[in-house]
């Protein structure tokens, strides 16, 4: 089976006309226009296996967006290449187009006023599906999705969970073999969140579908996908399955410690592997690296020396993940500096 | 009293100032609406240079009238929503709950409404009014200071209007297209010859849809002065005034007592 | 890569029929709007009245019976007609702008349409509903305002062929003006201009022998004349083989060259894509 996205040393620059401020400056640029390259996607390269459920995440500007336009052939690279599903995105665009779908999580695909069976049917003659297929492919996405309640109403008299669970649906019907999610679960409240990773996991797992997501979500990475690749500064950082990045990344536990009283200090010098985030006399902010320091001697350390009042533990955030990542590799914070020099396009998310 | 009112041209002051500073950060937006609102409204001034040049005269009209007429139009019609652009288009606000805002705020909610916002083409039709009257009507420096002077009122005519037919979504819920409407139905009249009318449509337009006081009566006082029109003109605004904020109170109370919260959602 | 097996077009009859259901989607959702485009029309009643009051007043002035071949009954009737073109004219460049800012336009380069073919179908789609939504209204009101006028049933058929290729050349222009926002700032402008030059060039409110020469010559050989002043003269008062074959030809002809600079003005659109797409 060949790779379902093969992407080899992609690459785009833009070039943006460079104009000083004031009427004098907008002459001169117009005269003799001087240009600023901006490099948003410096050479990638990776591949993802027919199937296989991939994360492909970064902060903001990264390159994450202009990566996924290449592959879907919205934009021309400026040089390297990618296959998806065996074709040249830019080159195979519309044919490309039946195989694959899109979904953007701040963008609608559905028609505001109308309800989703319209766009449905639409999308029916969009993907040229044969009638007696679309019924049948409608109802089972109906059913799996439980849009039952929802196929006739204006999809503007829709709750945000129950639009994006339509949205899903409604990229499914032409069962495309890669699908491109965009932050899926944005903006929604944590059990449609829930509800839309299980989808997509299903998605994966009955029909083999190649899912290829970004997201800020943590948790949208943690269960939907197999393996995460990072992109900062347009640079390929890291491409790794999950269960390593946990373990290399994961195993930091970030503790948070209210107490009682203010007795004493917090007595943590004999620690190892426990770096202070926060305090105060009142509360404490620790991470602990589990590898050198289980959670439980922290706890009990703590639990035994003061009045807790009140304690979590929590994974860190995704972007303080990210931002160890980048600490573990200077190689990559190097080249990324770089591309910062040039700059990076505006609205690129 | 007098700090008061010093205050309140110190708010409305800084509001312009931030409006003005806000839509010039798009510099070439900005000078790209003024102008094309400018030359919209040049073309319409050159239909009637058409007209005039195949039929001299229409009921007592003239193209020097007609120029006078959209030159006054445009001019005080730009300072209203050039200065208050809110005040011509509230109603969405009013549907969406967005007056919030204004209402937590310790300012005159009406003031603040009107004032948070700002047309940009509205400073092309002031431009174009002042530079159309300078240079078609070529007026007589007492013309010219009428013509100043009077659009004060005019404006105050504008904004008031506004002020009143946005109101209605306080009472209708969803009411900005209808306000639309009628408030062109306002500029549509206002810029054709009022000779052009009689019987119970020019009762309409000096009441319900007063393009008649809005710019028929400045202009004709241009043209002519006339101490009682000049009174009714005075005493037409200052009514507008007073109508405007009793409406907008009125249906305020509607909006803090929840009756729009159905609606709302 | 033998081992995917890869959906493909069907062919021309498929291609033809997305078109078809996005245009029968966007009547849908256009009657969404059926209130909005009924008070919209409100303008209506209030444009014909002035004009008739106008008319009138110019008509007696003059002491005159016809001005260029019309009546007065005949001047409210053109004006109905132009009116029920121009406000049915759907704000397309603002449409392309938004998408083009937002980004949205990369959900429609993902799916397997041309994205003209697209905004050619919804935009009919609008304007259909519109014209026939303006042209019932602004009928109703011309009646009552000054009874019926005779039409020329020979022009009516040849009125509808030339307002159809006139609101295709609006359409590229406006789809050319709304793919500016690829480069300029602000599309709105241009918009707003090109509107007006429709309007007053077209023809909307003067039929064009009104107009002192040489203004009156200039218009007419404009394409805007063909989209709104065309079509109205000949549904009133008909027009000679020969004017009816020289309208087609430049319309055909503003079509070649309008279309083949807005494929230009696209393809090089398309390559900056990236600049603003979000």
């Amino acid at each position: 089976m060949p790779p379902a996205i093969e992407a080899d040393d992609l690459e785009k620059r833009f070039s943006a006309k460079q104009t000083a401020p004031g009427l004098l400056g907008s002459l001169r640029a117009a005269v003799r226009p001087t240009y600023r390259e901006t490099v948003a996607v410096a050479g990638c390269t990776f591949a993802v296996d027919a199937g296989e459920p991939v994360a492909f995440i970064g902060p903001n500007g990264a390159g994450k967006s202009t990566t996924i336009k290449m592959l879907t052939g919205i934009l021309y690279p400026s040089g390297g290449s990618a296959r998806v599903l065996g074709l040249v995105p830019w080159a195979e665009r519309r044919t490309l187009a039946y195989n694959i779908a899109a979904v953007f999580g701040q963008k609608s695909q559905l028609w505001y006023h109308l309800p989703p069976l319209a766009t449905f049917d639409l999308l029916a003659r969009i993907y040229e599906l044969e009638q007696r297929e679309y019924r049948r492919r409608a109802a089972e996405l109906i059913e799996l999705f439980e849009l039952g309640p929802h196929l006739h109403t204006a999809v503007r008299r829709l709750s945000l969970g129950e639009r994006m669970r339509c949205e899903l649906a409604a990229a499914l019907l032409h069962r495309p073999k890669v699908i491109f999610l965009d932050e899926p679960t944005i903006g929604l409240d944590v059990i449609a969140k829930q509800r839309i990773r299980a989808l997509i996991r299903r998605l994966n797992t009955e029909e083999g579908t190649t899912v290829f997501l970004t997201s800020h979500d943590a948790d949208d990475v943690e269960q939907i996908c197999k393996r995460v690749i990072v992109i900062n500064h347009g640079t390929l950082i890291l491409d790794e399955p999950i269960s390593t990045l946990k373990s290399d990344y994961l195993q930091k536990k970030v503790v948070d410690l209210r107490r009682h009283d203010r007795n004493g200090g917090w007595e943590l010098e004999q620690l190892l592997g426990v770096e202070t985030l926060e305090q105060s006399e009142w509360g404490l902010k620790l991470e602990v690296d589990t590898a050198a320091q289980p959670i439980e001697r922290v706890i009990s350390h703590l639990v035994g020396r003061h009045r807790v009042a009140d304690i979590t533990i929590s994974d860190p955030p995704m972007e303080e993940i990210i931002a160890q990542i980048y600490q573990r590799r200077p190689e990559a914070v190097a080249a990324g500096a770089v591309a910062t020099q040039v700059g990076v396009p505006r609205g690129d998310d | 009293m007098a700090t008061g009112l010093w205050r309140t041209l110190a708010f409305i002051g800084t509001y312009v100032r931030l409006n003005l500073q806000a839509a010039l950060e798009y510099r070439v937006s900005f000078w790209a609406q003024v102008f094309a609102m400018a030359l919209n409204d040049a073309m319409w001034v050159a239909f009637w240079g058409l007209f005039f040049a195949r039929f001299p005269t229409v009921r007592g009209y003239e193209f020097r009238d007609v120029v006078m007429l959209w030159s006054f139009g445009a001019f005080s019609f730009g300072l209203a929503t050039g200065l208050f652009g809110g005040c011509w288009r509230y109603a969405t606000q009013v549907t969406q709950g967005a007056l919030d805002f204004f209402l937590v705020l310790p300012k005159p909610v009406l003031l603040h409404v009107i004032v948070s916002r700002m047309s940009v083409s509205a400073w092309g039709d002031t431009l174009f009014g002042l530079g159309c009257f300078l240079v078609l009507a070529r007026p007589s420096g007492e013309e010219l200071a009428l013509f100043l002077l009077l659009s004060v009122f005019g404006a105050v005519l504008f904004v008031s209007y506004g002020v009143i037919v946005n109101s209605a979504a306080f009472w209708l819920g969803n009411a900005d297209g209808l306000a639309e409407q009628v408030q062109g139905a306002l500029l549509t009249f206002s810029l054709y010859p009022g000779s052009l009318f009689s019987g119970a449509v020019k009762v309409v337009l000096f009441t319900v849809v007063p393009a008649g006081i809005v710019t028929w009566l400045p202009v004709g006082l241009i043209r002519q002065w006339d101490w009682g029109m000049a009174t009714v003109l005075v005493a037409a605004a200052s009514a507008s005034v007073g109508v405007a904020v009793g409406v907008f109170y009125a249906g305020l109370r509607r909006y803090e007592s929840g009756n729009l919260l159905a609606m709302r959602s | 890569m033998a081992t995917i097996e890869l959906h493909r077009p069907r062919g021309p009859l498929a291609e033809l029929g997305k078109y078809g259901a996005v245009f029968s989607t966007t009547v849908r959702t256009q009657l969404a709007y059926a209130g909005e485009m009924a008070l919209r029309t409100s303008f209506l009643v209030i444009i014909l009245y002035v004009f008739l009051q106008l008319w009138q007043a110019t008509f007696a002035a003059q002491g005159a019976t016809a001005i260029a071949g019309f009546g007065v009954a005949q001047m409210v009737w053109y004006l109905a007609l132009t009116e029920a073109i121009v406000m049915s004219r759907p704000r397309l460049s603002g449409i392309l702008d938004e998408e083009v800012r937002s980004g949205e336009i990369a959900y429609r380069l993902v799916r397997p349409y041309a994205y003209a073919g697209y905004h050619l179908a919804a935009h009919a789609a609008e304007r259909g509903l519109r014209f026939l939504v303006n042209l019932a209204v602004g009928t109703a009101l011309a009646l009552l305002y000054v009874g019926p006028v005779a039409p020329s049933w020979s022009g009516v058929p040849v009125a509808l062929v030339v307002a159809a290729l006139g609101a295709l050349i609006d359409f590229l222009a406006l789809f050319g003006i709304g793919l500016l926002a690829f480069w300029i700032e602000d599309t709105s402008s241009v918009q707003l201009i090109y509107s007006r030059l429709v309007m007053l060039l077209g023809g909307m409110l003067l039929p064009l022998e009104v107009f002192p020469e040489p203004v009156g010559s200039v218009a007419r050989a404009l394409p805007f004349s063909t989209m709104v002043y065309a079509p109205a003269r000949l549904a009133l008062a008909g027009g000679d083989a020969a004017w009816v074959l020289e309208l087609l030809a430049r319309q055909a002809v503003t079509l070649a060259v309008g279309g083949a600079l807005v494929w230009l003005l696209y393809r090089a659109a398309a390559r900056r894509v990236n600049v603003n797409g979000g």
